[in-house]
Parts: C-alpha cells; structure tokens; sequence
C-alpha cells in the first residue's frame, strides 16, 4: 500500500465526512448555532439505513434518501419546536439545548441498541476494490464518495440557484437586512437545520457502509466535523468540502505513517492551530 | 506646564483610504477642546490613534510629553487615557454604582474608597438616586452619563468624549453638558467629538473642525461655527446660524 | 439577634451547604460501600462542578474540555505513585500544578476566541491529551491505563473503606467553595460580572481581562486536575478514554447547571443530584437499562433550562435574587 494509496483512500471517506460537516457549518452560518446533536442525529440516521438494510435489503444509497428526508424532517421540527426560542439567547444556552438533545439521543440509542454494532457488507461491492493503474480504491468508499459529492454539487446548486437557497444565504449575512426584505429569519433557521440534518442524513448513510455504528459513535463524527467545520470557515459550505476532503486526507496519511492514534491527535493539534491563527479558517468568505 | 495632548502631524491610511491627513493639535491641561466634522472625517479614527489603539501611518501622539506606542485598551485606560466609545454597553448585571466602581476598584482602591469615589461621580452626572438601582434600569440618556461616570471615575488626565451626547433627547442635555463641566479639573484635558452645536458652544474652549480627513479650522467656538467652509462642508449651504445659537447640525 | 443575622449572613449559608453535603457523606460511607461510593463521587463531582463554575458561572467562559485538567490530574498522581513511588499526598498538589500548567498552555491562545470558538477549542484538548496518552505507552501503560495496587496505607493515601475518601474529598470541595466563594463577592465579583458581561468595556476600564481570564482557568485547571488525582487513588484503575472523556467534561456542566449556576452553592447540589440520580438509576436497573441515567439527565437538563432561564437569558448569567438593599451593604462592607 503506498502512501498516494492511502491518501487517495482517505480523500474518499474525506468526501464523506465532508458531508456531515456541511450540516454544521450550514446550521451556523445562518443560525449561529453550534449544534452538538448533529452527531447523534446522524448515528441514528445510521442505524435506520443499517436496519433497513438488514431487514428490507434497502440499499444504503436509496436508504440513505429515506434518511436524508426523515432526519431533514426531524430537524425542521427541531428548529421550530425548540432552538427558535433561544436564538436572542446567549450562545451558551443554545449550546446546553442542543448538548441536552444530544445526551437524549445517545442515551436513547443505547436503550434501543443496546452496546450492538451494526454493519453492513453490501454484496456486489464487498470487499473489492476497482483498479486504477496501480491503485486499488475500495468500491464501497469510491461509491460513498460519489455519493456525498453528488450531494454536495446538488446542495451547491441548491444554495446558489435557488430562491430559497438565496435566502438562506442572505439570513447567514444579515439577519435584519434579510428580514427587512421580507425573509423570516424564523422559517430560514428552520429550513438550515432541516437542510443540514438531512444532508448529514445521506452522509451517514454512506459511512455506515464504511464503518460500523454504535451508540458512541456518534460523538467522534461530531468531533471530526467540528474540525472541519472550523478548517473551512464556520458557514462556509465551499470550505467544509475542502476541509472535509484535507481531514480525510490527513487523518489516513498520518494514521498509516504513525499509527491511528497519533492520527487523531494530528487532526486535532491542526484544528487548534487553525482555531488560534486563523479563527476563520482557511479560506474566506461564507459559500 | 507642559501640554497633556499633542497630535503632531498624525496621518492614517488604510487600504488606499485616507482617514487622517496631516492632522496636528494640542491640549492643555485645564481645557476642553471640540472637534467637530462631517461623519466620516476621520474623527474616530484620530481617537483610536491618540488612544494608541491603532498606529498612525506617520506622526507622533504624545501624552504629557511621552510619545505613544500602539497598546491594548487596557494599557491606555491605566495610562491616564480616559475613553467613551459611542456603542458600549454598560455592564446589566451591576448596579449602577458598581458599574461606577469598576474603575476605581482595578486602581487599586479598596471597596469602600471606591464607594465614596463612585458616589462623588455619580453625584455630578445626577445620577445618585440611581445608584444601587440595576444598570438595566436606566434610560438611554441615563445611560449614557453612566458611560461618563465610569469613565471618570478612574480620574483620567485625558479624557476622551466620542459624541456624549449622541442618543440624548432635549430634557436630558443639560444633565449632560451639566456632567461634563463638572469633569473639568486644572489638571485634566479633555476632547470631544461632538455633532451637537449646542453643547460646543455650552463647553468648548477650543473648536478643532475636520474635514475629510484635514484640520480646516481651528479657534474659539463663535469664530469656528460661523467660519464659511464649515459650514458648507458640515452643515449645508442652506443653514442659517441664528442668534441664540440654537443651530444644531445633521439630524 | 445575633443568631439569626449567622444564619441570614451568606457566608454562613454557604458553609451550611458544605456542612450539610460533608454530613450527608459521612452517614452514607457508614451505612453501607454502595452508599459511601455514591457519597465519594458525589463529593468529587461537587468539585468538579464548583471548578467549572469558576469559569463558566463568574467569568463566562464556556469550558467544554474540563476533561483535559481530570485526565492530566489523574495520570499525574497515578503515574508518580506507581513509577516513582511518591505518595499521592503529594501527588494532589503535583496534579495541582499540571493542571494549572495545562491551562497556561492552552489558555493563553485560546482565551482570546470569542464565544463558541472557544468553546470548540476547549473541546480538543482532552482528545489530544487522550491521543498522546495512547501514543505513549512506556509512559503511560497506554490504553492498558494504569492500576493502583490495593495495598491499604493512609501514607499513600490507600484505605479500605470510603470514610477516609469522603473526608479527602470533602477538603478539596471546602477549598472549592471556599475559592469560589471569595471570588463571587467584593472586588472580585465586580471585576468579573464586569468581564463577563462586556469584554471591551471591562477593558477600556483598565481591566487586563487576559490577565484575569487566564488566572481564573489556572485556578480551575489546577482544582479540576486535584479532582482528577483523588479519583485515581479511589477507583484505582484509570484509562485514557475512562479520564479524558467528553462525558466528564460534559459532566462538570451538568453539574453546574443542576446546581443553579453562580452560586457557591451549585456545585453541591448539582454534584449530589447527578450522581446521586445516575448511581440511584443504575442500582435500581442493574444495567438493564443501559443509558436510563443519561435520558433521565439529559431530559432533565432539557426542561431546567427551558423552565429556568426562557427566552433571553443568558446561561452564564445567575439569575439576581435579592432585594437591591442587600446590594448596597454589600458594597460598603470593605472586607
């Protein structure tokens, strides 16, 4: 296996993560809101596509439709039912609701799951790998990354085409210029979170094809989307991809030069690195 | 005596702007000077260069003679500099008296001393009887001869004003323009950015009027406020100063 | 008359809590191991609490890495017990002083991010830590962790039952509370509701709020990683991820926020409340409901913070209760 192997392998399941990571960064680009339930929002999606997989033999990549729009659904109603109230609090509020939702959704799942991990082999992929030149790329992680990029140019499209999307776009900028022009920054709060969870929905998906999930795993998602999101810009879309992609990279390279521990410790030390230099990130601007 | 404030040809640009041109002024100790403008004329921005928050592309500041170097805001406020900022908030979950002893307090007086200090300051912004009210409970004009009294109340040598009376409504001026004499100290200098006429000629000794970034006049307050280009360039061809004086400028 | 102004004086009320939390303790470790361990973690936890409180609840910093300071604390004391034999009685304040080191080293970049950065960034550092650890096995037995043999000896701090636990515990919790009380009131309480409340304003008054921010994370940071040290020597057996885990830095939240936030008080209700529910929940169930506690936590949590703080309020701002006269004899009684 060689090293541009490795970076290549990491560069696909980075698509992935990317994903995940753009809900955040969405979520807080318009609503200024770190939400610390996004990980275990996305461990359930994972569960539902690895049960309908092993019930009803629903592929993941059409289960993860069905998990896009059930946890876009369950985000939109979050945003409306709760955050909306505490979007004039303090931001240490919001973070203790969305920390309290978290804690009830981990919990949750280790009563219904138990400490089981579930995992799914998909059966014309498997195992195998596709050939390129001297490269072996996994089938699995080369469709996740299809996938997730798919969803990324469609989200992209979305934001940047879409009237709705535009909105979206002006709220994150300027709450009241945006409200004067008749956007309510009540509906745009609900329609990121339900965007961002649902996209984390196809992202988590696509991991679960990758990983197995338990109950904790949801929390190291998280953790690794919030150096992305971070890396990227917090609300920059466009940077949360690219971020998404860099971690992938750096997370495999490192873990395979000196091993998965440090690998983590890596990513981490560059996030604070990027947090003390660069609060904003590495690229500029928001989309 | 020495002057407290000296602005020695002080120029700031910034990505291509020009905030300030060449700007030279000086403050003695016992005097009030007004420095009056259109907004955008750079007047800010001389403030955060006396106060040493930003540097000057070139000139010198000198406080009571020593040159200035850039320093975080809390250096400058230990310095002697006192500064009001036009969006500050006073601190809601203090009373009003604390808010006032907050500055006394890092001075290194005890809880007590700063009391009496903040009851002494209080008593010239007239604001006692609100003094152990929450700060939440105070008006906007009451507000803002909080920000005074906080500012005042750590005894600054320099005192810098940015529009005092911003956001003050006619019945709460003179409280205002009250507070501000009574700041005036033999030993202190004090400069004011100040859009509203009547309190340059209630206070002023001096009129500095910047335009564009340049000092255009400078001198007593009747000769400044009359003087044609100021009035062209701040307060529109169509402003006819009246006897009282009651002209006041922009909205 | 005298009486009932010990009892109004809010010194004395405070105590009384501590009182109240050290008797309560020492029934529970006579009654029964089950009950005394509740009474250690309980007291431990209360510190845990009133250390982030320090941070959170006075000076508004939202630590969401508390964790960092208790794994630290606890290899500290461990690893110079078990390697170099020295007795953790010295190990505490050895755990004390990485901890303050830590927060030096991590404060002074990260204090001066705004809001939710800083919050992210606390929440890297015990996963860096956690990550060293592993990396390290020679110094740290990896992710095997390190094990206090049980050879009971009040010289290093090894004792068969938990009263001795309780009351080592309950020390460090007066010393908490005893720290969180003297900030809270006086110059101090002025100096950091003013920082709390606006930043640049504090500093245009001559505050050094780096200065201020950094001494205050010192000082939990040292408390949390002491916390961290006696958890070692009573459970005895610490691992990277058992340490540095985000659920003891969400933990040391929880328990504030239970608590009441602010107060002196908080950390002890906050402390027993939680635990005492967790261990209650998990002594009833056995097991068989596998993160019960945490529903039951985190729903709780939930309605607290929708009931108690609505709409506009800040987390980090105690709710003012009182009568404005109080304020002023407060402020003219010179210490």
């Amino acid at each position: 296996m060689t090293l541009l192997q490795i970076a290549l392998s990491g560069l696909l399941v980075g698509g992935v993560y990317a994903i995940v990571a753009v809900g955040i960064s969405l979520v807080f680009g318009v609503m200024r809101i770190v939400n610390f339930a996004h990980g275990d929002l996305m461990m359930w999606g994972m569960y539902l596509v690895a049960l309908l997989f092993g019930t009803i033999g629903l592929y993941p990549y059409l289960g993860g439709l069905v998990a896009g729009i059930l946890l876009g659904v369950v985000g939109w109603l979050l945003a409306r039912v709760l955050l909306n109230r505490f979007m004039s609090a303090d931001h240490s509020l919001q973070i203790v609701v969305t920390l309290a939702i978290a804690l009830i959704l981990q919990a949750l799942a280790r009563l219904v799951f138990g400490g089981d991990r579930i995992a799914v082999t998909i059966e014309p992929f498997g195992t195998s790998s596709i050939a390129i030149g001297d490269l072996r790329l996994s089938s699995v992680r080369l469709a996740a990354f299809l996938v997730a990029a798919a969803t990324a140019v469609a989200l992209s499209i979305y934001l940047k085409r879409t009237w709705s999307g535009r909105a979206l776009r002006a709220v994150s900028e300027d709450p009241g210029a945006a409200r004067a022009l008749g956007i309510s920054p009540e509906r745009m709060y609900a329609l990121a979170l339900g965007l961002g969870t649902g996209v984390a929905g196809i992202g988590a998906a696509m991991l679960v094809t990758i990983y197995p999930v338990e109950p904790e795993i949801g929390t190291q998602f998280m953790l690794i989307s919030f150096v992305i999101v971070v890396l990227g810009g917090l609300g920059n879309v466009v940077g949360a991809l690219v971020a998404g992609l860099v971690v992938g990279v750096v997370e495999a390279v490192t873990g395979y030069l000196w091993g998965q521990s440090y690998a983590q410790a890596v990513v981490f030390a560059l996030f604070l690195l990027v947090l003390v230099v660069r609060p904003k990130g590495l690229f500029r601007g928001a989309y | 005596m020495s002057a407290i404030l000296e602005v020695q040809g002080l120029t700031k640009r910034f990505g291509g702007l020009t905030a300030c041109a060449d700007i030279s002024l000086a403050v003695a100790p016992g005097e009030l000077v007004a420095i009056i403008g259109p907004n955008g004329a750079g007047k800010t921005t001389l403030f955060s260069c006396i106060a040493a928050e930003q540097h000057a592309t070139s000139g010198r500041v000198l406080f009571d003679g020593t040159p200035l170097r850039r320093r975080s805001q809390a250096a400058v406020a230990r310095m002697g500099i006192g500064r009001t900022y036009q969006i500050m908030r006073p601190f809601l979950s203090l009373t009003t008296a604390e808010n006032v002893m907050v500055g006394p307090l890092e001075r290194g007086r005890s809880l007590r001393e700063a009391r009496a200090v903040a009851d002494a300051v209080l008593e010239d912004v007239r604001l006692t009887p609100s003094a152990d009210l929450p700060a939440t409970a105070l008006s906007t004009g009451q507000r803002k001869r909080l920000e005074l009294a906080r500012v005042l109340a750590r005894e600054p040598r320099l005192l810098l004003l940015d529009e005092i009376t911003g956001g003050v409504d006619r019945k709460n001026l003179p409280d205002v323009l009250h507070a501000v004499r009574r700041a005036r100290r033999p030993d202190r200098g004090i400069v004011m950015i100040e859009h509203n006429m009547r309190a340059v000629r209630a206070l002023a000794d001096r009129v500095v009027a910047i335009v564009d970034g340049r000092v255009v006049v400078e001198g007593p307050p009747e000769v400044v406020l009359e003087d044609t280009a100021v009035v062209r360039a701040y307060l529109g061809s169509s402003y006819r100063p009246r006897e009282s004086g009651e002209g006041d400028a922009g909205a | 008359m005298a009486l009932t102004e010990l009892v109004r004086s809010r010194t004395s009320r405070e105590a009384g809590w501590f009182l109240l939390a050290l008797a309560v303790s020492i029934v529970a470790a006579l009654l029964s191991p089950a009950w005394g361990h509740i009474a250690v973690l309980a007291l431990l936890w209360a510190t845990l609490g009133t250390a982030w409180n320090l941070m959170g609840g006075l000076t508004g910093l939202l630590s969401l890495g508390q964790a960092a300071f208790f794994g630290v604390g606890a290899y500290t004391s461990a690893l110079l017990f078990v390697k170099l034999g020295i007795t953790p009685w010295i190990g505490i304040f050895a755990a004390a002083a990485m901890g303050a080191v830590l927060a030096l080293v991590i404060g002074w970049p990260t204090l001066r991010l705004s809001g939710p950065y800083f919050a992210l960034a606390t929440v890297a550092a015990p996963v860096i830590l956690s990550a060293i650890a592993v990396a390290n096995p020679d110094l740290t037995r990896g992710t095997l962790g390190v094990i206090i043999p049980f050879r009971p000896d009040p010289g290093t701090m090894v004792f068969t039952g938990q009263l001795p636990y309780v009351l080592v515990a309950a020390a460090l919790l007066a010393a908490a509370m005893a720290i969180m009380s003297a900030a809270s009131r006086g110059r101090w309480r002025i100096r950091l509701t003013a920082l709390r409340d606006d930043e640049n304003a504090a500093r245009s008054l001559g505050i050094r709020t780096a200065r201020v921010k950094i001494g205050v994370t010192v000082v939990s940071g040292a408390l949390t990683g002491m916390v961290g040290a006696v958890y070692a020597q009573y459970i005895a057996f610490i691992t990277p991820t058992s340490v540095f885990s985000l659920d003891i830095s969400i933990d040391a939240i929880l328990v504030a926020v239970i608590g009441g936030i602010g107060g002196v008080r908080a950390g002890v209700v906050g402390g027993f409340v939680l635990v005492g529910l967790r261990q209650l929940v998990f002594q009833q169930f056995l097991g068989d409901y596998p993160g019960l506690d945490t529903l039951i936590i985190g729903s709780v949590l939930l309605v607290l913070v929708l009931v108690l703080y609505g709409r506009n309020g800040s987390l980090l701002r105690p709710l003012r209760l009182g009568r404005p006269g109080r304020r002023r004899r407060e402020t003219e009684e010179a210490a």
